[in-house]
């Protein structure tokens, strides 16, 4: 997931799954998912569980299951912010589908993901207050 | 990130296109180009300065016509295209 992306990767990042294209996020798809982050980190806090063993939690397929359950509106969220559809068509598409869209989107937005630390959660606290 | 949103409008890229349209690592990866690129256009300014300081009149001529675009050939205005045939003798 760490591994540098080449220039072609960077100016064609599209992957088509089960029919439907893919990309990283844009800025504006990153900001508007701020509050998902915020939610996923604590449940991952809460869980103990380390962004860094994310790849061995995916092929452990009852705690990747048990995980899904418990973010499934965070993940609807996500995967229809980054195909551009709405929660409810999301919500109408085939589980397997969804998943794997949301894999993709985890292994494509990998870096951003990991380094949503302090910063985002500081950005997003300033809005709520001001 | 303001910074390198500013830079890229500056050099023609448009808001809407970097925010809602462009993904997070292209914008850095034009931002990363567009300061080579920048850098690159100083050195040619810079280049340019010291030959036209340092050049005879001669070699001057040479470099400004080495740097000019060619002359593309002109497409005639239809009347001027009719006038140019009756001079000639045609129809």
């Amino acid at each position: 997931m760490g591994e540098e992306k080449s220039e072609t990767q960077i100016l064609f990042p599209g992957i088509q799954v089960a029919g439907i294209e893919v990309r990283p996020w844009t800025f504006d798809q990153f900001f508007d998912l701020i509050p998902i982050f915020v939610e996923a980190s604590e449940y991952f806090k809460r869980e103990e569980i380390k962004f860094e063993e994310i790849e061995a939690i995916v092929k452990d397929r009852k705690k990747m299951l048990s995980i899904i359950a418990s973010m499934r509106p965070a993940i609807l969220t996500t995967v229809a912010t980054t195909i551009g559809s709405s929660v409810e068509e999301v919500r109408a598409m085939e589980f397997d589908k969804v998943i794997s869209i949301a894999l993709v989107v985890l292994i494509q937005n990998a870096e951003r993901i990991k380094n949503f630390s302090g910063l985002g959660k500081t950005a997003l606290n300033s809005l709520v207050t001001s | 990130m303001t910074e390198a949103l500013e830079f890229l409008i500056s050099r023609g890229h448009v808001f809407d296109d970097l925010w809602h349209r462009r993904t997070i690592d292209q914008v850095w990866l034009f931002y990363k180009a567009a300061h080579e690129n920048s850098k690159r256009e100083m050195l040619d300014s810079a280049i340019a300065a010291r030959v036209a300081f340092g050049a005879d009149k001669k070699d001057w001529q040479k470099f400004v016509q080495e740097l000019s675009p060619k002359k593309l050939p002109q497409v005639l205005p239809r009347e001027k295209f009719k006038l140019l045939r009756r001079l000639l003798g045609g129809k």
